[in-house]
């Protein structure tokens, strides 16, 4: 991996994505989930994944290891991106077509952003983190 | 007629599968259910993806991709009015509990495409956008370097 600073960035990720995990999984910590904790939490890992996009095409990092960078980047960047657009087209859709659209639909929620949000990408960014650890670690051996 | 059918699958084999599959995954979804049923919803936010991965994987250009995204976001506002209307044209001459067949499959038709189909190519036109910005940055700096060697 190129450069001491995303390495630094990488590692933050992987830190903040602990951290939030164990809040939300340890019961014994459930206690300090509170809108401030995680609007921070939120923030870091957005900014923390657009500085890892931009310093990994700055740094000129090449092949496997810049597409699994990328997608550690963009993946914990779309986490809060998928937030924010989960609750603007839920209320845009309660706008648009009234109150109880979510209802009478019966999906109760907005489905893509909350897919993209919840799932695709803590699973893509998973992917990106062991392949990016897995890549550096053999170039570290090599 | 069958043979041009043909000659244009095998020209287009990739595609035609892709396609395939959406139309795989929206019937599962149909059989299995979408409403309030999370599988189904699930195979309906796949199928929309096939969908537009079938028509934009070998995009690369910026431009292509802000097309789309301007597409989607006037196809959403349009087909939400359109899906309005027709809720109230659906009431007003079926009543509210009464509907016909037609306007029902084009209601689903329109709620596929606003709730599924939209939101995907709104995601798929930025990061596509992205995307294609940060090759041609890529390879921008990949020339400068060269030029730097070359002195």
């Amino acid at each position: 991996m190129k450069g001491k600073i995303i390495r630094s960035v990488f590692w933050a990720l992987v830190a903040v994505f602990v951290i939030v995990v164990v809040l939300f999984v340890v019961p014994l910590f459930r206690e300090f989930v509170g809108f401030i904790v995680i609007a921070v939490l939120g923030g870091a890992f957005f900014l923390l994944g657009v500085a890892l996009i931009v310093m990994t095409v700055k740094a000129r990092v090449q092949g496997r290891l810049k597409k699994f960078l990328l997608l550690t980047g963009a993946s914990s960047a779309g986490v809060l991106v998928s937030v924010i657009l989960h609750n603007l087209v839920y209320a845009a859709f309660i706008y648009f077509l009234g109150d109880d659209f979510w209802d009478r639909t019966g999906l109760g929620d907005e489905p893509v952003f909350f897919i993209l949000g919840l799932i695709v990408c803590p699973i893509a960014f998973l992917v990106g983190i062991i392949g990016s650890a897995v890549l550096n670690g053999r170039e570290k051996t090599a | 007629m069958f043979e041009k059918l043909w000659e244009m699958i095998k020209r287009r084999k990739e595609a035609v599968l892709w396609v395939v599959v959406f139309l795989a995954l929206l019937i599962a979804a149909l059989i299995v259910g979408v409403k309030g049923n999370i599988p189904g919803i699930v195979l309906s936010f796949l199928s929309s993806v096939a969908l537009v991965f079938a028509v934009t994987r070998h995009w690369h250009e910026a431009r292509k991709f802000l097309l789309l995204l301007g597409a989607s976001v006037v196809v959403f506002l349009v087909f939400i009015w359109l899906y309005n209307i027709l809720y109230g044209l659906g009431s007003m001459i079926f009543g509210v509990t009464e509907t016909s067949h037609v306007p029902e499959f084009l209601r689903v038709v329109f709620f596929y495409i606003i709730v599924f189909l939209c939101p995907v190519c709104w995601v798929v036109g930025v990061a596509g956008i992205i995307m294609s910005f940060v090759q041609k940055r890529g390879t921008d700096l990949e020339q400068m370097s060269e030029e730097q060697d070359r002195r």
